[in-house]
C-alpha cells in the first residue's frame, strides 16, 4: 500500500533522514517509533504529500506520489486521513465545522448527513454534544479526539497518526487505542503511526520500525522488537537514560 | 509566484464565498473608522497649506483657485497612499499574524490534508476582497478628504461658489479613477505581502511576530515606491 524508497530529507544543514526505506501492507499497522527530533513526523508528511523529498521516492498504491499533478493528488488524498501532533483544528470554526470540513468537500453529502456523520465520528472517540464549541474552548485531549475524529470521519483508506496518545489520560488513551484496532478490523484501514508510548506501539502495532539518526535501524513485529538484540532498541523501548544513545 | 497562482486560482472552482464575504467586511466595513479619520485630516491639512500657499504667493482672494489642486493631490495621490498605509498596518498585519499563526500550528497542513488548497482558502479570498475594497475605501476616502479641504477653506472665508466651480472646472474623472486603479494595485499588493510572509512563518510565536513586522515594512514601502511609477505611467490627463 506504502513504500517508502531510499527517502533522504534535509533542512539546511540538517540531515533529517538519510535513505528510510519502509514498507506497509494494506490493512497493516505499523508503528514508528523514535527519539523526539529524530524526523518521524517529517516521514509522515511526506508520505501525505505535505513536503517534497530531497531524494527518494514515495508510492501509494503503486503510484509514485512525487510527480502527481494537482487533480490526482487531490484524490489521492482523500484516500488519507491525518491526526496532527498539535491536533491541528481551525481556531475560527466550531468542532461541527472541523469534523465537517473533509466531508464537505471530499464527499457530495447534504449538509443533513454530514451533521450525521460528524455526530457519528464524535461518539467513535468518546466525545458528545460539544458540535457547536470553538477549538479555544477544548482541553488538549479534547482537542486530540476532534482531530481524530476529523481524520476518519470521510472513510480514508490510509490513516497517518502523529502521537495519538499525547495529551490524553492513559483510560482515553487506552480507547485511542482500541478504536485504531477497530478501524484496521472493521474498515481493513492501513495505519502509520507515530508514538513514544511503548504500551501503545505494542498493543495496536502490527510492526514497529525504529527511526534513528535518519535510518530505520529495527523493524519487526512487537514481540521481535522487544527481542531485540540492538542496545539502541533496547535502550529506547525501555526508557533508559544509559546507553549507546547519549543525545537526548 | 504566489501572486501568480492566486491570480490562475481566481477563476477557478470552489470559490470560498463565505470566507470572501468575511474578508470584505474585516478589510472594508472594518477600516471605515481609520480610513475617515486620516482622510479628513489629510484633506483639512492640505486644504490648509493651500489656502497659505495661495494667500502668500499668488495674493489674498486667489485661495479659491486652490479647489482643483486640493481635489488633484487627494484624489491622485494622497488619499490612495493614506489608504494603502492604512490597511497595511490594520489588516496587511493581521493576514501575516493569522496565517503564520496557522501555518506553525499545522492548521495550513490540515487544510491541505482535508482537500482545502491552502492558496484558495486562505490567500485567494482575501487578494480578491482587497482588491475590491481599497478602491470602495479610496473613493470614500476621496469625499470625506475633498470636503475636508473644501471645509477648511470655507472656514478661512474662501468664496465656496468660486471654489466648487474652479474644482468643477479642472478636476477630471480621470483624476478619481486614476487614484482607483493605484488603489486596487495597492489592495493586491497588502494582501499578497501579508499572505506571502504568514505562509513562510516559522519558529513559533517569535516568528509570527516577525512576519507581521515584515509585512508592514514591505507592504508601506512597496505602496509607497509603486506609487510614485504608477503616476509616472499613468497619464496625467484623458483631456487630449
Amino acid at each position: 500500500m506504502i513504500k517508502i524508497v531510499d527517502l533522504h530529507v534535509s533542512f539546511g544543514n540538517n540531515r533529517v533522514l538519510r535513505g528510510v526505506n519502509l514498507t506497509v501492507d494494506k490493512g497493516e499497522t505499523v508503528v514508528v517509533i523514535g527519539q523526539s527530533g529524530s524526523g518521524k513526523s517529517v516521514l509522515i508528511k511526506h508520505i501525505m504529500g505535505l513536503l517534497k523529498p530531497e531524494k527518494g521516492e514515495i508510492y501509494v498504491g503503486g503510484v509514485e506520489i512525487c510527480c502527481l499533478g494537482e487533480e490526482a493528488f487531490f484524490h489521492l488524498r482523500r484516500r488519507f486521513g491525518m491526526l496532527f501532533q498539535g491536533a491541528a483544528l481551525f481556531d475560527s470554526l466550531t468542532v461541527e465545522q472541523n469534523v465537517g470540513f473533509g466531508l464537505e468537500r471530499y464527499t457530495e453529502f447534504s449538509s443533513g448527513k454530514i451533521k450525521e456523520t460528524v455526530k457519528e465520528s464524535l461518539a467513535m472517540v468518546g466525545l458528545r454534544g460539544i458540535e457547536n464549541l470553538m477549538p479555544h474552548e477544548l482541553s488538549g485531549g479534547m482537542k486530540k479526539r476532534v482531530g481524530l475524529a476529523r481524520a476518519i470521519a470521510y472513510g480514508p483508506e490510509i490513516i497517518l497518526y502523529d502521537e495519538p496518545s499525547t495529551g490524553i489520560d492513559p483510560i482515553r488513551a487506552d480507547a485511542i487505542n482500541d478504536l485504531i484496532i477497530r478501524m484496521k478490523k472493521d474498515l481493513e484501514v492501513t495505519s502509520v503511526v507515530i508514538t513514544h508510548d511503548m504500551v501503545s506501539a505494542y498493543k495496536i502495532a502490527d510492526r514497529i520500525a525504529m527511526l534513528y539518526e535518519g535510518r530505520i535501524i529495527e523493524e519487526g513485529t512487537p514481540q521481535e522488537i522487544k527481542n531485540s538484540k540492538n542496545e539502541i532498541v533496547q535502550q529506547f523501548i525501555h526508557g533508559k537514560a544509559q546507553g549507546p544513545i547519549t543525545e537526548w | 509566484m504566489l501572486l501568480g497562482k492566486t491570480l490562475r486560482n481566481f477563476f477557478r472552482k470552489p470559490w470560498e464565498a463565505k470566507i470572501f464575504l468575511q474578508q470584505l467586511e474585516e478589510i472594508g466595513v472594518r477600516s471605515l473608522p481609520v480610513v475617515s479619520l486620516t482622510a479628513a485630516f489629510g484633506g483639512l491639512v492640505f486644504g490648509l497649506q493651500t489656502y497659505v500657499g495661495f494667500h502668500r504667493y499668488i495674493g489674498p482672494g486667489s485661495e479659491a483657485y486652490g479647489g482643483p489642486i486640493i481635489s488633484l493631490g487627494l484624489t491622485k495621490e494622497l488619499i490612495p497612499i493614506l489608504v494603502g498605509l492604512m490597511v497595511t498596518g490594520r489588516v496587511g498585519s493581521s493576514m501575516a499574524a493569522e496565517i503564520g499563526t496557522m501555518k506553525i500550528t499545522e492548521q495550513v497542513d490540515a487544510l491541505f490534508s482535508l482537500g482545502a488548497d491552502p492558496n484558495r482558502y486562505l490567500v485567494v479570498p482575501r487578494t480578491m476582497a482587497s482588491l475590491i475594497m481599497l478602491p470602495c475605501l479610496t473613493l470614500y476616502g476621496d469625499v470625506i478628504g475633498v470636503a475636508g479641504g473644501f471645509l477648511y477653506n470655507i472656514v478661512m472665508g474662501v468664496n465656496r461658489f468660486v471654489y466648487w466651480r474652479n474644482t468643477l472646472l479642472y478636476l477630471e474623472l480621470w483624476d478619481i479613477f486614476s487614484g482607483l486603479i493605484k488603489a486596487v494595485i495597492f489592495g493586491v499588493v497588502i494582501a499578497i505581502i501579508g499572505c506571502w510572509q504568514g505562509l513562510k512563518a516559522e519558529g513559533g510565536a517569535e516568528g509570527v511576530g516577525r512576519a507581521t513586522t515584515r509585512t508592514v515594512v514591505i507592504a508601506s514601502i512597496s505602496i509607497l515606491i509603486l506609487n510614485f511609477f504608477l503616476s509616472r505611467m499613468l497619464p496625467a490627463t484623458l483631456g487630449g
